[in-house]
């Protein structure tokens, strides 16, 4: 979903995608956690957690790497400090890209913390049961 | 946006002549002229449609209604007999059923296609017909699943058809068919209003609004549209499922063939738990645009809502087998759902936070609407509290299937849903009707609705930890459930008499009473440029919006607004025009041609609905009769109303602008609206795939042993067939965009040839390789990925068909190719699903097969 109406700017390359970037990281760890336990639960029931464990491990350390790198890139951009809402409701480019930033910095807040949410259980199940 | 200052100074002379505004009003006037008498059916305005839609939705509710009140008085008291097992069966499946697929979706679609036009300053949305489609389509499933209880068929088997109880045909007779071929038909027109609304938002927004200017409506209304589109789907591969097994005795849900009811669980809640919450948002969205008004101050935290709305969009994603936590699924699968189940109650919360920030804020002016936005936000947050207890594993296996989950999400529904869309009721009617409604009606409607309402629900709490069933048509003396179901009857009856207020309150004659003053509560947003009462013309001109609040912020915006001193005051050609503007910073990149009246789209969903009812009744030459009619009506639609070609490159659109007429290619709204509706394919096709991969985890010989291995050369070369047809189909799309309009008749004619031949192999191979789809399950989900597949390409010849005919007649050309586009961007869809099909059914085996 390009914009290619505006001229080589500050945010000239701003999509709408990039919002979605965060949710869909923790999407994929959610899925990867889920589907891997799942069918190694269903292939080898007594086989114990270990392997899943780590798995989920592994996966939530690369999904927190690509969340956190998504958000120093808008925290890079921006520039905003955290106690002052910045003015996002002009219209002006500047305006547009600081809004974006700031949703998107705030959906990889939310992500961060969905994505240790879901990793929670393998800490503390060890078997299939 | 790059204003010429100058260019605007002549527009604004220009429009200072009084006599030149009165006559561009006339022209707007008679383009948009709502047809009169009976023609009034032909209508396809938004302003219409959204109307009729919003009604019908409330009729299926207040029936639903009903059904509820029966089924309160047969469990007032213990060993009640005032109605049959059979029929409370019916009355609660059609309720659950009526009020979640006829009503609490639906009036979503109805309300945005209603308001988002106002709200985006547009003259109507993009394709005005397919919203008609849509609503017939609505209207004609309602009534044909919610008619079936006054001939004893209704469905009986829960609002969400478990099997092994619904595939039984001798237990659940036809209503489990009038369920799952009325549904599906319903489903069709929400996937088709999702399409719609999704463009309107992303294309439609008027010059100037940016997206960070979008009102918070739009885009919760973005938000659930993209659910949609990935939650519909799942239940209608489910469907099909379903309905093969009913008619055809393909084993999917039977354990002794190999099948598993667990996957109609599983693809019913990866519809059904999303669902919740496309419900819940758009509703709330209301919420965040009556609050501002009555705060008199801009919202908090817009960029909060923002992620909370896109957040919860996806998170809701992750919570589906929460609702299977009894079934036996291992305890590492539950984990998962139960965190995620927790995390989305963040930025459910974070919304509440930002409107009481919102309402501390500002001096709150407590008129009808706010009483049930208040009483809303009370009655969801207790839903939710329940919700975060439910979603914990262990707590669940006590609640599961009794009267605390009935609680639980009558709270969430009717705080979530119910009580947003009443006060949005309350405070767009004026917008609207022009008429106020009665603040005195609408009080004494509020307490009686938000007492009954508690003191119906309440005690379920209670009587459902203390053992209660849901779903039982009686129970006996002395578990104490007798005072908790008598207070829960009375409540109801309560709750349902504040709401006959309402109902009054909205349809008592208005005749003497004086129209609303225009901006009745003074807020700041687009839809209130209305006119009391409303011109057909959607608006009078479509503004320059520098602000997320323009009536309050932009001076002279009302005058500037009437007097035409904005985009498109004019309708020269007499056409129904609006604007399409940029995705991010919606600058003005085409003047969009909108069809205006048509009975075409009516007869298209008459005949699409027969095919559905007649299948019902297995009368299937009347079926098919039925389905060659709507593709006749869908086709004349098509070629007489859309791509047309215009008179002229491109027109003035006012403040010195012109924008081209025509668009083709990913410039083009109907190329976006192809590429969302088949992302929703896709996610139905998916579904089919996780079905396969499904039955892999679960049985340890599926794929049986040398399965693939039979007939794949037929396979191979259906599948070599339809992909040499989507390399001819785009290559044709090619030579004619660069101007070789030879060689393209050439190439369309190859494609269809390819594709018919591939076509007919693909069906072959499984016969070929004697798969019999009512002995087991593995050869019913090959036998249903192909069946899948084959529609899809013979879908594509009929398009590749179409396209040779408008080339023939002259409106294909290398210039104005819209259909080739989007009929090409369609075939690279079918080639996805060809390549997966074919690697799934012959690749798999080799890998992952038993034996």
């Amino acid at each position: 979903m390009a914009d290619t109406t505006t001229g080589r700017r500050p945010g000239h390359r701003d999509q709408l995608i990039g919002l979605t970037i965060a949710p869909l990281i923790w999407a994929a760890h959610f899925l990867v956690c889920y589907v891997f336990a799942a069918v190694w639960c269903a292939k080898l029931p007594d086989a114990g957690l270990a392997v899943p464990r780590l798995v989920v491990a592994a996966a939530t350390v690369v999904a927190l790497g690509g969340i956190g790198l998504v958000a120093l890139r808008v925290f890079g951009q921006w520039g905003f400090t955290l106690r002052e809402e910045p003015r996002h409701d002009e219209d002006t480019v500047a305006a547009r890209h600081a809004f974006l930033s700031r949703a998107t910095f705030l959906l990889c807040g939310l992500s961060a913390v969905a994505t240790v949410y879901d990793a929670i259980p393998a800490l503390f199940l060890s078997t299939c049961r | 946006m790059k204003v010429d200052q100058e260019a605007i100074a002549r527009h604004n002379r220009q429009q200072d002549d009084p006599a030149l505004r009165k006559a561009q009003e006339e022209r707007l006037m008679k383009a948009w002229e709502t047809p009169t008498g009976w023609r009034y059916w032909s209508a396809v305005n938004n302003s219409e449609v959204g109307l009729w839609y919003t009604a019908t939705a409330f009729a299926f509710m207040l029936f639903a209604g009903v059904l509820a009140l029966i089924v309160r008085a047969q469990l007032a008291v213990p060993e009640n007999d005032l109605v049959s097992a059979e029929f409370f069966n019916q009355a609660f499946t059609l309720h659950g059923t009526a009020m979640m697929f006829l009503f609490a979706v639906p009036i979503f679609e109805a309300v945005a296609i209603l308001l988002l036009p106002q709200m985006l300053g547009a003259r109507d949305l993009p394709f005005p017909r397919l919203s008609a489609f849509g609503y017939w389509s609505f209207l004609i499933g309602g009534v044909f699943v919610l008619g079936s209880i006054f001939f004893n068929a209704a469905p009986q088997g829960g609002w969400f058809m478990y099997p092994p109880l619904t595939t039984d045909t001798r237990q659940s007779g036809i209503g489990a068919d009038i369920w799952l071929l009325g549904l599906s038909f319903i489903e069709v027109a929400a996937i088709a209003a999702a399409v719609e609304l999704i463009v309107g938002v992303l294309k439609c927004r008027p010059p100037g609004m940016r997206i960070n200017l979008t009102p918070l409506y739009g885009w919760y209304v973005l938000v659930v549209g993209v659910m949609i589109l990935f939650a519909f789907p799942p239940l209608i591969a489910g469907d099909i499922l379903f309905e093969f097994e009913r008619m055809l005795d393909w084993p999917f849900f039977d354990p002794a063939r190999g099948g598993d009811p667990l996957l109609w669980q599983h693809l019913f809640w990866i519809f059904g738990h999303p669902e919740v919450y496309i419900i819940f948002l758009p509703a709330i969205a209301l919420v965040a645009m009556i609050v501002p008004t009555f705060a008199q101050r801009p919202i908090f935290g817009y960029s909060w809502i923002v992620l909370a709305a896109i957040g919860t969009g996806f998170i809701s994603f992750g919570l589906w087998v929460h609702h299977m936590f009894t079934t036996g699924l291992p305890q590492i699968s539950l984990g998962f759902f139960s965190a995620a189940s927790e995390a989305v109650a963040i930025p459910t919360g974070v919304q509440i936070f930002a409107f009481l920030a919102a309402l501390l804020a500002g001096r709150v002016v407590y008129s009808v609407p706010m009483l049930f936005v208040t009483g809303a936000l009370a009655i969801f947050v207790i839903g939710g509290l329940t919700g975060v207890m439910v979603a914990i594993a262990p707590f669940d296996w006590q609640a599961h299937d009794t009267y605390f989950v009935v609680a639980h999400l009558h709270y969430v529904l009717i705080g979530g849903m119910l009580f947003p869309v009443v006060a949005g009721l309350y405070y767009f009617y004026p917008m609207v009707a022009g008429k106020m409604l009665s603040p005195r009606l609408g009080r004494t409607a509020f307490w009686m609705m938000f007492v009954g309402f508690n003191v119906g629900f309440f005690p379920m709490h209670f009587v459902g930890m203390w053992g209660m069933p849901r779903r039982v048509f009686t129970y006996p003396a002395g578990f104490g459930w007798e005072l908790p179901n008598m207070l829960s009857t009375i409540g109801a009856f309560v709750f349902a008499t504040g709401f006959l207020f309402v109902v009054w309150d909205t349809l008592r004659p208005k005749g003497r009473q004086p129209y609303a003053p225009r901006n009745v509560w003074n807020a700041g947003t687009l839809e209130w440029l209305a006119e009391v009462p409303d011109k057909p013309w959607g608006v009078r001109s479509i503004p320059f919006v520098q602000s997320r609040y323009p009536l309050w912020d932009q001076k002279n915006f009302m005058r500037d607004y009437d007097e035409g001193r904005f985009f498109l005051p004019d309708a020269h050609e007499v056409r129904r025009e609006t604007l399409v503007t940029s995705i991010i910073d919606a600058e003005p990149i085409q003047c969009l041609r909108v069809p205006g009246p048509t009975f075409k789209t009516f007869w298209a969903a008459m005949f699409t609905g027969g095919v559905f009812v007649f299948s019902t009744f297995h009368m299937w030459t009347a079926a098919v009769v039925s389905g060659v009619l709507a593709l006749c009506a869908i086709l004349a639609w098509l070629w007489t109303g859309t791509a047309l070609v215009p008179e002229k490159e491109e027109k003035d659109i006012g403040l010195g602008m012109t924008a081209p007429l025509y668009m083709s290619g990913p410039r083009s709204v109907g190329w976006w609206a192809m590429f969302i509706t088949m992302l929703g394919d896709m996610s139905a096709f998916f579904s089919l795939i996780f079905g396969y991969f499904f039955y892999w985890t679960v049985h340890p010989d599926f794929p049986p042993a040398g399965a693939g291995a039979d007939a794949p050369g037929w396979f191979l070369l259906g599948a070599g067939l339809l992909l040499a047809s989507w390399l001819a189909t785009t290559t044709a799309r090619r030579v004619l965009s660069a101007g070789n309009e030879a060689a393209f008749p050439m190439l369309i004619v190859a494609a269809i040839l390819a594709a018919a031949g591939g076509t007919a192999a693909l069906i072959h191979a499984p016969a070929a390789a004697g798969l019999d789809p009512t002995a087991d399950v593995y050869p019913a989900t090959v036998w249903v990925l192909v069946i899948w597949t084959a529609v899809h390409a013979g879908a594509g010849i009929v398009m590749q068909l179409y396209c040779l005919a408008r080339f023939a007649a002259r409106r294909l050309t290398a210039t104005y190719d819209i259909d080739i586009w989007n009929v090409a961007l369609f075939w690279h869809f079918v080639a996805v699903t060809v390549a997966v099909t074919t690697a799934t059914v012959v690749g798999f085996p080799h890998v992952g097969g038993g034996g």
